[in-house]
């Protein structure tokens, strides 16, 4: 009997809004504990939930982007259950009538064409954090995320193996990502996956019972844990068990999951919808609207540098790690409309000063202008590369302007024929060897007499210039 | 008996011949002489601690809220001990409106604990007493019996399933429960979300239509608060014959259970309308005998929701020494709320379980819709209709606490509560026993302007609002 393993996921991601779903906290991440509340998100009584428009627009931006229909009304629903984060003992969410349904993504893994449905993507709150310090008898909560807008996307069960789920977690975090709807953040928790395994008998079409797994907090984790899950799962089958319906806790470090303490089989969240919160219809000219001002997306963006641009498919990918970059790239082509170059320029040097200095792409700060200006300067024979090199980490580091860092610091290329032909000559008297190696055929000599020459100039000589030169000298003394 | 015609608006008026602040300080001394009889406050405002008053259209007006609607300026405990000494950080959109026209809040008023009750019985300050017999029962609310006694010329009040309206009819006091959405419930502790309403009361319909205007309007904190409808009420206070109103009085009201004298009493009353060109019509009500056990299922599961943020960690009663999550909340919960609240939550929670929703709940909410369209229905040909307000008089204090009594004292006011209609609770009479009769008058979804027209219609041909108790004991103020 060979089992097939069925899989889907439940994605919950932070919404990029500055306030919460239901008040005007701040959402940012890191404040200190308990500095973005107030009597709403705390549940003190009398208090009444305010809709975060933006939330909504966020929500339906993403619901658009993955072919959902919006449901309407869509209506809010309580979920009940007492834990500590809860402050209301109920998390404000959506269930019988979520925002958007039967959408799909469409993403490509190993160059094959896949396709995961969308079974809906509602709004929700997020909860508080808990701590509980090592040292005292006592748990803390922090309630700074509570009340938090997340939209939670659930599949319907399409995936078929760990890398495929993996690979449809960052297909849909590239699209948050672009839809500037979420962060995506594993580690910070701005984004977490919930998996749902079950196994069956390869042919068949039914669903068997299905196991959940929580508290997984990476893309790696989310692998391991459903090649765990299956293989767990593949055993008691074999040996003649049944699985019954459960949740999991996955521990990552000991890469095994265990069953979750009395969280209650199947619980019964006695949803009702919510009566401080009308039901939600989306007016037709707002959604078209979003519709209209929906960013484009990653893969788009691929096939348009490479279609449009005559970029390789390898540039395109790499430009299109991060919104940031791409759009760095995007402001910069019409004041320097050489693509070519600005790719080279943000592959070969912005990546890997933002590598060097830890910097992630929702921090960058290079402007588009500079860049195209140093991309300028190359193209006009102002300067060489290694001089962009370093006028380029100038830029990024200190925000200078590169145009009058060049003019001020002299770095301008020397097209001096006469002063590169005299330094040609110095390292040519001074490099014997060198020559005599070259001219036994070390073409190796070649390059450290280059690098000699462009020394001896400061680094500012054009280096065709130089290899001219010193070629033709080296031929005189054949 | 003896009356007094001490309304807001004269109240307001003599305001500007005195010191600001005297009104407030007689209504201080007032409830300094008549609370040792009546226990209806819970918090007073310390005599040293009266706003100065700037000016508004109720300058210098003394007021009370009963204990469900936030203050921050006095705790707000909703009678129990769940949120003993618990003081909210914010105030109740209403009661900022009031202080916006520079009414003074004087008092907070008992009530039974989260409203769940009849009689204030479960109050976890105790129960207060009946104004016109002090071993009697005020109802489920003492603003009533504060604003009869004249300790307050006017109140807030909540009313989820009818404690206002309830409590006006056995204490003789004039109330309005407004159309749901029409007064924000920011800083209303929630109870049944779907039926919670903030109302007026006081000592006539036309001080009553006064608050109302302030109170009333939409309310960016109330995303179910009312968009562009207007309640502005004083408008209709202007006399000059009722003809063209067309009342209708429903006969599966009356009869039944409801006590004879007070169902004659009223019949009685809607001549008074008829005297002033009104017209009294048959109508029917189908459904309306499962009203109250359908309020009732849609109360205790939103009440259960509701209440479940009381744990303890956050705010209100704590247990000490419980030694797990699990202890700390069973026993914070088991402790802090009454056997009444106790009994709801738990009937709350069962009838939302997969076994008994569809059987209880989802039947509950069809019989709500089945109330909605027959109200729609009989206001088809009727512009108001008149029904019971209380099954009878205010009964005796100390009963044996019997959990349908309060189900059957709310049958007439239930079903307004699960349509959402906006009603006057105004007296009509006096019974045998001495203790007042009240009638309810329903009004169409924003229709405050005629049922507050046709109220005060009732109250210039009549005397009943302007009696006033004689509280054995109490010197007159």
């Amino acid at each position: 009997m060979t089992w097939e393993m069925v899989c889907g996921l439940e994605v919950h991601a932070e919404l990029a809004t500055r306030s919460k779903l239901f008040c005007a906290c701040a959402t940012a991440f890191g404040a200190a504990p308990n500095t973005q509340t107030c009597p709403v998100c705390l549940g003190m009584p009398g208090t009444l939930p305010r809709l975060n428009r933006r939330a909504v627009e966020l929500a339906l931006r993403t619901g658009l982007a993955l072919s959902c229909s919006v449901t309407q009304p869509s209506l809010f629903e309580r979920k009940q259950y007492f834990y500590p984060d809860t402050p209301k003992a109920y998390q404000t969410s959506q269930f019988a009538a979520p925002l958007c349904r039967d959408g799909a993504l469409v993403f490509t893994q190993n160059g094959v064409r896949q396709q995961v449905r969308i079974h809906d993507i509602h709004l929700e709150e997020d909860a508080g954090k808990l701590f509980h310090p090592p040292a005292q008898p006592c748990t803390q909560i922090d309630y700074n995320r509570s009340g938090v807008p997340l939209i939670e996307v659930v599949t319907e069960p399409d995936l078929r193996s760990p890398e495929e789920a993996v690979a449809f977690l960052e297909a849909l975090r590239e699209t948050l990502l672009f839809l500037g709807v979420s962060d995506g953040k594993m580690q910070e928790g701005s984004m977490r996956a919930d998996v749902n395994v079950s196994l069956r008998p390869r042919g068949s079409d039914t669903l068997y019972p299905r196991v959940e797994m929580k508290n997984i907090s990476s893309f790696k984790a989310v692998q391991r844990a459903i090649a765990f899950e299956a293989a767990r799962q593949t055993e008691i089958l074999q040996s003649g068990g049944k699985i019954h319906p459960e949740t999991r806790r996955w521990d990552d470090a000991a890469g095994t999951s265990t069953a979750m303490r009395a969280k209650g089989s199947a619980h019964d969240y006695r949803y009702f919808p919510d009566p401080d919160l009308p039901p939600l219809k989306v007016a037709s000219a707002w959604l078209e609207e979003i519709r209209a001002q929906t960013p484009e997306l990653a893969a788009a963006k691929r096939s348009r540098y490479q279609a449009e641009l005559g970029l390789s498919a390898y540039d395109a990918a790499m430009l299109t790690t991060a919104p940031q970059i791409a759009a760095l790239f995007e402001q910069a082509l019409p004041l320097c409309p050489d693509a070519k170059e600005l790719s080279n320029l943000i592959l070969g040097d912005v990546l890997r000063l933002m590598n060097e200095s830890g910097t992630p792409a929702d921090r960058l700060r290079l402007s588009p202008a500079d860049l195209a200006s140093v991309a300028r300067l190359i193209l006009a024979g102002s300067i060489n590369r290694a001089t962009a090199q370093q006028v380029l980490d100038r830029v990024f580091l200190d925000g200078i302007d590169p145009e009058t860092y060049v003019r001020e610091n002299g770095l301008a290329m020397v097209d001096d024929e006469a002063a590169v032909q005299q330094a040609v000559d110095d390292v040519l008297r001074q490099h014997p060897q060198s020559v005599a190696d070259y001219r036994a055929g070390k073409t190796k000599a070649l390059r450290f007499l280059v690098g000699q020459t462009m020394k001896r100039m400061q680094g500012r000589a054009n280096p065709k210039t130089v290899n001219q030169l010193l070629l033709k000298a080296l031929e005189a003394l054949l | 008996m003896e009356k007094s015609d001490t309304g807001i608006q004269s109240c307001a008026t003599r305001i500007r011949d005195l010191h600001p602040a005297e009104a407030v300080r007689q209504s201080l001394r007032a409830i300094q002489q008549t609370e040792p009889h009546l226990h209806a406050f819970p918090w007073v405002l310390p005599a040293d601690a009266i706003p100065t008053v700037e000016g508004g259209a109720l300058a210098g007006v003394p007021f009370a809220a009963d204990d469900r609607i936030c203050t921050s300026f006095a705790p707000t405990t909703a009678a129990s001990k769940m949120l003993a000494a618990c003081t909210p950080p914010y105030t109740a959109t209403a009661v900022q409106r009031l202080q916006a026209a520079g009414a003074v809040c004087v008092g907070k008023l008992n009530m039974d604990e989260f409203s769940m009750g009849h009689t204030t019985a479960s109050s976890s300050f105790g129960q207060t007493a009946n104004p016109w017999d002090c071993t009697r029962v005020p109802g489920g609310s003492a603003a009533a019996a504060a604003v009869v006694s004249g300790m307050v010329p006017a109140a807030l009040a909540s009313d989820t399933s009818g404690a206002l309206r309830q409590s006006c009819a056995l204490c003789g006091a004039s109330g309005i429960r407004p159309t749901y959405g029409a007064v924000s419930r920011h800083g209303l502790v929630a109870t049944a979300p779907s039926m919670d309403q903030i109302g007026v009361v006081a000592r006539s319909i036309e001080d009553c239509a006064l608050l109302l205007s302030h109170v009333a309007g939409h309310d960016p904190h109330d995303p179910t608060s009312a968009r562009g409808e207007t309640v502005d009420d004083t408008a209709a206070l202007q006399t000059g014959g009722l003809s063209g109103l067309r009342i209708g009085i429903p006969a599966a009201a009356f009869g039944g259970d409801l006590d004879s004298e007070t169902g004659d009493r009223i019949m009685q009353s809607a001549r008074v309308w008829e005297a002033q060109g009104a017209t009294l019509h048959d109508c029917a009500l189908p459904g309306l005998e499962h009203a109250a056990a359908a309020c009732y299922a849609i109360a205790c599961v939103e009440a259960n929701s509701s209440l479940a943020r009381y744990d303890g960690i956050r705010y209100g009663y704590r247990a000490p020494e419980a030694s797990s999550l699990h202890e700390l909340y069973t026993r914070s919960r088991s402790h802090g709320f009454g056997a009444a609240v106790k009994r709801r939550l738990l009937l709350g929670a069962l009838l939302l379980t997969d076994a008994y929703r569809s059987r209880y709940y989802q039947q509950a909410l069809q019989v709500r819709q089945n109330i909605r369209q027959a109200f729609a229905q009989a206001f088809s040909h009727c512009d108001l209709l008149l029904l019971p307000c209380a099954p009878g008089t205010a009964p005796r204090a100390g009963g044996e606490e019997d959990p349908a009594a309060t189900h059957r004292a709310e049958r007439y006011t239930a079903p307004v509560s699960l349509a959402g209609l906006p009603a006057a609770a105004l007296p009509c009479g006096f019974a045998k026993n001495g203790m007042p009769i009240g009638m309810q008058l329903v009004g169409k979804p924003f229709g405050e302007r005629a049922l507050i027209r046709a109220a005060h219609a009732f109250q210039t041909q009549t005397d009943f609002h302007r009696q006033r108790p004689e509280i054995e004991g109490r010197t007159q103020a």
